[in-house]
């Protein structure tokens, strides 16, 4: 069941990542990548980590594509269609890229033995379950996977705290540093101040 | 003594307020320039304070204790001195970059200079995969800003533009390789990886953590500027300003070598060099090393624009670094030269911060009819008209391509005994090899760095005066004391020496864990440590 559900969520994903990247229309392109995001999602739900799966829909089908979405609309000449691209020739070293990737992938997982108290991936229909069994005294780790929220929380608080915060002050200075790049050489000068401000908005899009 | 989470960040915490304090001294310095502008001269001695102060505090905090199992970074030898030469080379960029942005964005062209200078701190003092990534993005969102903000040219928002996309694509590729070397065992914390890989037997599964190397060393490789990912560095330093470049030729290859010795050598390179995967990662680097040494020398010879010259200069020296590299990885345990490799590789990257910023340095104290030198051409008659950027000019150069008495020749030296050091009892000839083609590389190397000396003496003495000089104390002095270094380390390179060998062997160490406490702290957050107990 669990394995059909794998195989039906994994097709179809990777149906709108083919969609995402042959799509001619950017627009177009950018709401498949949506709805493999959304695929990628129910993988997180399939792997009971439901905490991940809410973060991915919120985090990239709600914030990442739509400033997508603002970054293609706000780009002067493109509206929708991009007539300058021309796919055949990017053809041949794409399928190389991708071919090599696949082929390397492929070796290392398919080659893969397991652990000594699994059995290998390769050759496992099903996913093992987490935490073996699910009577007896509570551990740590069924804890974790009950409440993911709250274990999430108090590791960002606590072991990850320092790379959370660092994490914080990067973003700001990504900020700083976009609004400082977007802003016009004559926006220094008062005569010019308040010009329309659409080009900037693009870079900073495209920077951020 | 266990301690808990919160007291180990604590600790942690307390370690890293060098990287705070430059982090906080960018912050107000770019949220102060929108209210109270200040010429850029203010800017750049509010960064070199805050560089000096962040100095006091390493030196002030290097007794810090740091749980290396369980915190997220580690007090030792590596971080302490990598630390110091990092926050001295940042007061060397200040000085250089002193007059470069105007004064209305100085304040954000100095506090991103900061934010970079303690991204590479970070990724130094890192024992966490999580920590060391959020280090180098530190590093490389900052330099995006520092590409495009002090010239805004075609050439410069190309070289932004190409810069920004390769280093977001390098950046995915090494993010793909921590998650499959985090997936060998469901550890992130460097220090215990590496010991639980050494004490299970069979992992890492020699394919899954093939993919973590190739993966990882892709990604470093964009920051070495090697050689599949090498050919950003022409066009990017062409197009920006001469101290981006030079900060470029700088920075990231610090980061790389440092990221690469915490990442792989600590966690992989105390295995046995029989072991398989051990092999495959020799293997890479061999390849990386001789086709970078050989790319970078051969096409910067056909070379006429200073800075083209100076990228394939510098993706010639990620070639010699990545020697040291394979050095690192193929040390047999058993043998004396365990830490020649990771000993010469540290050597050699503090040489090459003296020499390379010392050439770019003096290139951008010289202008010429008005504007900066920017060909070989532009360099002719230098030697007579202004003696003393002259012959500091040609220290560096000839430090670079590897003259003897000078930094450049150790640092070379040193690299390739490694190399032919870490030849096994099985004496194969393959680092030989590798050695012969690397010299190889350096004779025509030699060629062009001292065709640039020959330039500056030998060829169109009559025109004097042609040169002037720009930039003032702050740009020679900086130049000045790249200079110095570069002919003291020449000479006297044993304090340099000795660093660079704790610097190895704290790399690498592990001290004898408790490993129930390594253990406990793991367990008590979601951890898979579960998987690998057997």
């Amino acid at each position: 069941m669990l394995r059909n559900l794998f195989l039906v969520i994994s097709t179809l994903g990777l149906a709108c990542a083919l969609a995402t990247v042959l799509s001619r229309n950017l627009v177009r392109a950018g709401l498949w990548l949506v709805a493999f995001f959304f695929c990628v999602a129910c993988l997180f739900v399939l792997l009971e980590a439901e905490f991940l799966a809410a973060l991915q829909v919120l985090v990239y089908i709600g914030a990442v594509s739509i400033l997508l979405m603002f970054g293609i609309m706000l780009t002067r000449g493109v509206q929708g269609t991009d007539p300058t691209s021309n796919p055949s020739a990017r053809l041949a070293p794409g399928l190389v890229a991708g071919g090599v990737l696949f082929l390397l992938l492929s070796y290392g997982i398919s080659r893969e033995r397991g652990l000594r108290t699994q059995r290998s991936w390769a050759t496992t229909g099903e996913r093992p379950a987490i935490e073996p069994g699910t009577e007896g005294p509570s551990t740590p780790r069924r804890d974790a996977i009950n409440n993911m929220g709250k274990a999430l929380g108090v590791e960002l608080m606590s072991r990850y705290v320092i790379a959370f915060e660092l994490a914080g002050l990067l973003l700001t200075a990504a900020l700083v540093g976009a609004i400082a790049v977007a802003h016009r050489e004559e926006a220094f000068e008062p005569s010019s101040k308040g010009a329309p401000a659409s080009s900037p908005a693009a870079e900073s899009a495209s920077v951020a | 003594m266990t301690l808990t989470a919160i007291e180990i960040a604590r600790n942690a915490a307390r370690f890293l307020a060098p990287e705070f304090l430059l982090l906080v001294a960018a912050m107000a310095m770019m949220t102060a320039s929108a209210f109270a502008p200040r010429a850029k001269q203010v800017w750049a001695a509010i960064a070199a304070v805050a560089l000096v102060l962040a100095l006091g505090n390493v030196f002030a905090n290097s007794g810090v204790k740091t749980e290396p199992y369980g915190s997220v970074v580690i007090n030792d030898a590596l971080s302490y001195f990598a630390r110091i030469i990092l926050l001295l080379s940042g007061l060397v960029i200040v000085g250089l970059a002193h007059q470069e942005p105007s004064d209305e964005r100085a304040a954000e062209f100095f506090g991103g200079l900061l934010v970079i200078i303690a991204g590479t701190m970070v990724v130094a003092a890192a024992n966490e995969m999580v920590l060391l990534f959020v280090g180098l993005e530190l590093v490389s969102i900052p330099t995006y800003l520092l590409l495009y903000l002090s010239k805004r040219t075609g050439a410069a928002r190309e070289a932004a533009a190409k810069y920004f996309f390769l280093s977001v694509f390098a950046s995915s590729l090494l993010l793909y390789g921590l998650a499959f070397l985090y997936g060998t065992t469901g550890i992130s914390n460097l220090k215990a990886l590496g010991y639980l890989l050494d004490k299970l037997p069979g992992t890492p599964q020699p394919q899954l953590g093939l993919l973590a190397v190739v993966f990882v060393m892709a990604g470093l490789c964009f920051r070495l500027a090697a050689v599949p990912l090498h050919f950003y560095a022409p066009d990017v330093y062409q197009g920006s300003p001469i101290v981006v470049a030079a900060l470029l030729s700088w920075i990231p290859k610090a980061v790389g070598i440092l990221a690469v010795s915490r990442l792989l050598l600590g966690v992989l390179a105390t295995r046995d060099p029989s072991d398989p995967l051990v092999q495959k990662a020799v293997l890479l680097c061999w390849v990386i090393a001789a086709v970078t040494m050989l790319w970078g020398n051969f096409v910067a010879l056909l070379q006429t624009n200073l800075k083209r010259l100076l990228a394939y200069s510098s993706i010639a020296h990620a070639g010699y670094l990545m020697v040291g590299v394979t050095a690192a990885f193929a040390a047999d345990s058993r043998s004396g030269g365990f830490f020649a490799g990771s000993e010469s590789m540290f050597f050699y990257l503090v040489a090459y911060a003296a020499m390379t910023l010392g050439v770019f340095g003096l290139l951008s104290a010289v202008e010429i009819e008005g504007r900066g030198v920017e060909t070989l051409d532009d360099l002719a008659g230098l030697g007579w008209s202004r003696p003393w950027v002259g012959l500091g000019l040609s220290v560096c150069l000839l430090s670079l391509a590897g003259i003897p008495p000078l930094a450049g020749f150790w640092a070379k030296f040193e690299v390739f005994s490694a190399l032919i050091g870490a030849t096994g009892r099985d004496g194969s000839k393959t680092f030989l090899v590798l050695a012969v083609l690397g010299m190889l590389a350096a004779a025509a190397g030699a060629y062009y760095y001292l065709r640039m000396v020959v330039l500056m003496y030998l060829v169109d003495g009559p025109v004097k005066a042609r040169h002037s000089l720009r930039g003032g104390w702050p740009v020679l002095g900086a130049a000045g004391a790249c200079v110095a270094a570069t002919l003291l380390l020449g000479v006297y390179s044993t304090p340099a020496s000795k660093a660079a060998r704790q610097a190895a062997e704290a790399a690498r160490a592990r001290p004898a864990p408790a490993l129930s406490a390594a253990i406990d702290s793991q367990a008590a957050g979601p951890g898979k440590l579960a998987l690998v107990r057997d």
